[in-house]
């Protein structure tokens, strides 16, 4: 198979998208996860008693990973390669990469925002932890966007129709 | 609702003053606050009276307390080897107030901390002496004193070369003549440790010959002797220290048995500092006082009664005067009652708002379980749960009381949904067993559509409550016409444009009240304005509100995204589980256990913060937003607060 006909295989672009809604997405939340851990670590080190709410605030921008992952399934069960028949044309392909899409971008970004705000909510709990809500809604603010995305992106997937 | 709060103004002796607080505390339904004065009353008051403050005894206390958590915090590790926790202990509070039932308890403190710094002490002692004891264990077999350096005839150099010389070269060097004599010691990774006895004729020139190897002389401190009587001395002060330390830990088990006393110190002193907090809103003069507060207004007169007749007071009971904001007292029944957390985690209303949580909790409910829409998470849910307020017999009105409470019931609703989409740990049934659980309603996940209609119908629903809590509040007011102008008009609008959308004949019944309501919109929403001109485009612009409700309507498709990210998840954990083959094999067996034990954990811890969060998020952006006054304070009554104390009635 040379390397056009490999570029224009439907089932090398489906995977292709489903890989890059895991890599791009999980990229943002890992960064975003380990960003708020670093400010919830410094937080630790004076009130090791606020573990669980610094918890809390960490695992908000992970959520954008695990949309990736989800959306990387759902491709991948569209295109049966999880039960083994796979037969996607080109422009089947073409449409549930683009249907990734949303969900690796907007969760790159939005991980990483999000920790941002997360990162901000550590002070929030380290002067007045009762406030701990507070801080996850100005978070979930943030999380809009990534949890509008994936509906995009499976509202995509699901609606195409894949004749496999 | 708000409870309805009566204000109080308290008048007393300062001689009683201290019995009159802790019987306030022992009531625990006052709100200490300052008396309200005009700027003038103030001047002419604080001429002669002063407000008091306990701020420098506050301090004090917090230094007290903090010492008091080390003992016990010293005394727990201790005992941990031992028993178990026990319950929390039960006291009246006439026996707990009284200082006498926790007389000779600091002595105790002392003797625990006392006990903590002398083993803190004995252990690095020891630790020191154990690091002697590694340096002397490597010089074991050198048998000379260790501060003889030299005889009549010979010079004596003891001391170390790194590894990496070749000490077997120089030991062959060295044996050549008779007049040196090498002992290898001893050998580890990083050096060799000798002895040289050398005959002084040459002595000069084995030393330059040992230089080349980068001998080192051993430093032996100021120990004197051989090694061996060392080893002898240190060893017998390891034990010394060793019975030392024995002898405390004994002591400090005995002393574990002072703990009940040292818990119930710790919670008399915690709130003898309450006591202290609530003096600043004393105002005093060297004989008498006045103090405000406030209570709920059915207990009033009982209380004022029950005051009365114990002390030498005046108290005075009066309605909160017109416009004055009272402390906010949520009461609610049983089931909306843990909702309250989602309020107060917001905002409390003000007195003269209105308590949201009866209308909000419903729908909280509803769509934390279309969220997690789990019927096996949502038994798990509110079992653990249940479990837990049982457990712990969580105090009611505590934040952890609410929230369990919550959660257990939000466990309902999510077996609800569960079962209505079929979804039981998803699709683990059809996989185990290979028999679906069929959804008594219809499968998200096959027709995501469906589901995010009703999401935005639900979403619409949520919204029109919450305007028509606005409408309430307006008419409360007596402003009819404005509920009838801002909410009634949008209300036709909306719906209008709602069957404009169904399509049909619907459409034509739509289009026509669409028009109606925005014509009335037009001719309403710019009453405010003067001029006739700015009246109309400030009421045609006011249609441009219309895509406000739009986005928030919108926002309900995270109902959608949300319920089917529990779904797919929990798919994805079965397959993984079921890759290995099954119950085919033992390994694949465990495999396949350990895979959906942790992962429908994980699944359903992670899709259970997503729920509260984004159900929160519903209620504080979309739904406080059509009618939300909030920025009242809380009712926080002077009241006995334990931490490990019970304290029962009588």
């Amino acid at each position: 198979m040379g390397f056009v006909e490999i570029l224009t295989n439907g089932t090398f672009l489906s995977v292709l998208g489903a890989v890059m809604a895991v890599i791009v997405s999980g990229m943002g939340s890992a960064k975003g996860v380990g960003l708020v851990g670093e400010a919830a670590s410094g937080l630790i080190t004076e009130e090791s008693d606020r573990f669980g709410q610094a918890l809390l605030l960490q695992a908000l921008p992970g959520t954008q990973g695990i949309y990736g992952v989800l959306t990387a399934f759902m491709i991948l069960n569209k295109i049966g390669l999880l039960s083994g028949n796979v037969a996607v044309s080109s422009f089947e392909g073409a449409a549930l990469l683009i249907a990734a899409l949303p969900v690796a971008i907007v969760g790159y970004f939005s991980a990483i925002r999000q920790a941002r705000v997360s990162a901000a909510a550590i002070e929030i709990i380290a002067k007045r932890p009762e406030d701990l809500a507070k801080g996850i809604t100005f978070a979930a603010m943030v999380e809009t966007y990534a949890v509008l995305a994936l509906l995009a992106s499976i509202l995509a997937i699901n609606g195409l129709p894949v004749l496999g | 609702m708000i409870v309805e709060m009566s204000k109080l103004t308290i008048a007393g002796l300062m001689q009683e003053r201290s019995a009159i607080i802790r019987h306030l505390m022992k009531l625990g339904i006052v709100h200490l606050d300052k008396v309200k004065l005009t700027e003038q009353e103030q001047n002419n008051v604080l001429e002669c009276a002063k407000f008091d403050s306990a701020e420098a005894r506050i301090v004090e206390i917090e230094d007290e307390l903090r010492k008091i958590s080390e003992a016990i915090s010293f005394l727990t590790e201790t005992a941990s080897s031992g028993k178990t926790k026990s319950a929390k202990r039960n006291i009246t509070f006439d026996r707990f107030i009284n200082q006498e039932t926790h007389s000779g308890v600091w002595e105790k403190v002392f003797q625990a901390n006392g006990l903590k710094k002398e083993i803190e002490q004995k252990k690095g002692e020891l630790a020191a002496l154990k690091n002697d004891m590694l340096f002397l264990k490597v010089w074991e077999s050198y048998k000379l004193p260790v501060e003889l350096t030299k005889t009549a005839a010979t010079q004596i150099m003891t001391g170390t070369i790194p590894a990496n010389a070749s000490i077997d070269e120089l030991l062959l060097n060295m044996r050549e003549t008779d007049l040196v004599n090498i002992i290898l010691l001893n050998s580890d990774s990083d050096q060799h440790y000798v002895t040289i006895t050398v005959h002084n004729s040459v002595s000069a020139k084995i030393a330059e010959e040992l230089r080349k190897y980068n001998f080192s002389p051993a430093n032996f401190g100021d120990i004197k002797g051989t090694i061996l009587e060392n080893i002898q001395s240190v060893d017998e002060k390891i034990n010394e220290i060793k019975a030392e330390i024995d002898d405390l830990s004994k002591q400090s088990v005995q002393a574990c048995a002072n703990l009940p006393d040292i818990y119930g110190l710790y919670d008399y002193i915690y709130n003898m500092q309450q006591r202290r907090r609530v003096l600043s809103n004393f105002l005093t003069t060297e004989k008498a006082f006045v103090v405000g507060g406030w209570v709920p207004a059915r207990l009033a007169e009982k209380i004022k009664v029950e005051i009365e007749n114990k002390f030498t007071v005046f108290i005075k009971v009066s309605e909160p005067e017109e416009g004055e904001e009272t402390p906010v007292l949520l009461k609610n029944n049983r089931l909306i009652y843990p909702f309250e957390m989602i309020t107060e985690m917001y905002s409390l209303p003000l007195s003269s708002g209105i308590d949201p949580n009866a209308v909000m909790a419903p729908f909280y409910w509803l769509f934390f379980g279309l969220m997690l829409g789990d019927a096996v998470y949502g038994i798990l849910l509110t079992v653990i749960c249940g479990l837990m307020v049982w457990k712990f017999k969580t105090e009611k009105g505590t934040m952890m009381d609410k929230m369990l409470r919550m959660l257990a019931l939000c466990g309902i609703s999510t077996f609800i949904w569960g079962a209505l989409f079929g979804s039981w740990c998803g699709d683990l049934p059809k996989m185990l067993l290979g028999k679906e659980i069929p959804p008594l309603w219809f499968d998200p996940g096959s027709d995501p559509m469906r589901l995010m209609i009703w999401s935005f119908l639900f979403g619409a629903v949520h919204l029109f409550a919450g305007m028509a809590v606005n409408a309430y509040m307006l008419i409360r007011e007596g402003k009819w016409l404005d509920a009838i102008f801002d909410i009634g008009f949008w209300y036709v609008t909306l719906v209008g444009v709602g069957l404009l959308f169904l399509g049909g004949s619907a459409a034509a019944i739509g289009k026509n009240m669409a028009i109606a309501g925005a014509i009335g919109l037009i001719l309403t929403q710019g009453r405010k304005e003067k001029n006739i001109i700015k009246k109309i485009s400030s009421g045609i612009l006011s249609l441009y509100n219309i895509t406000g409700f739009l986005s928030d309507v919108l926002s309900y498709s995270r109902l959608l995204a949300l319920g089917l990210a529990t779904g797919v998840i929990s798919q994805v954990i079965n397959q993984l589980g079921m890759m290995p083959g099954g119950f085919v094999s033992i390994v694949a067996a465990l495999i396949l256990i350990i895979t959906l034990l942790a992962g429908h954990a994980f699944n359903m811890g992670i899709n259970t913060l997503g729920a509260y969060v984004h159900s929160s998020r519903l209620q504080y952006v979309e739904f406080f937003g059509k009618f939300y006054e909030s920025g009242g304070d809380a009712f926080e009554p002077l009241k006995v607060k334990t931490r490990y104390l019970q304290i029962k009635e009588g």
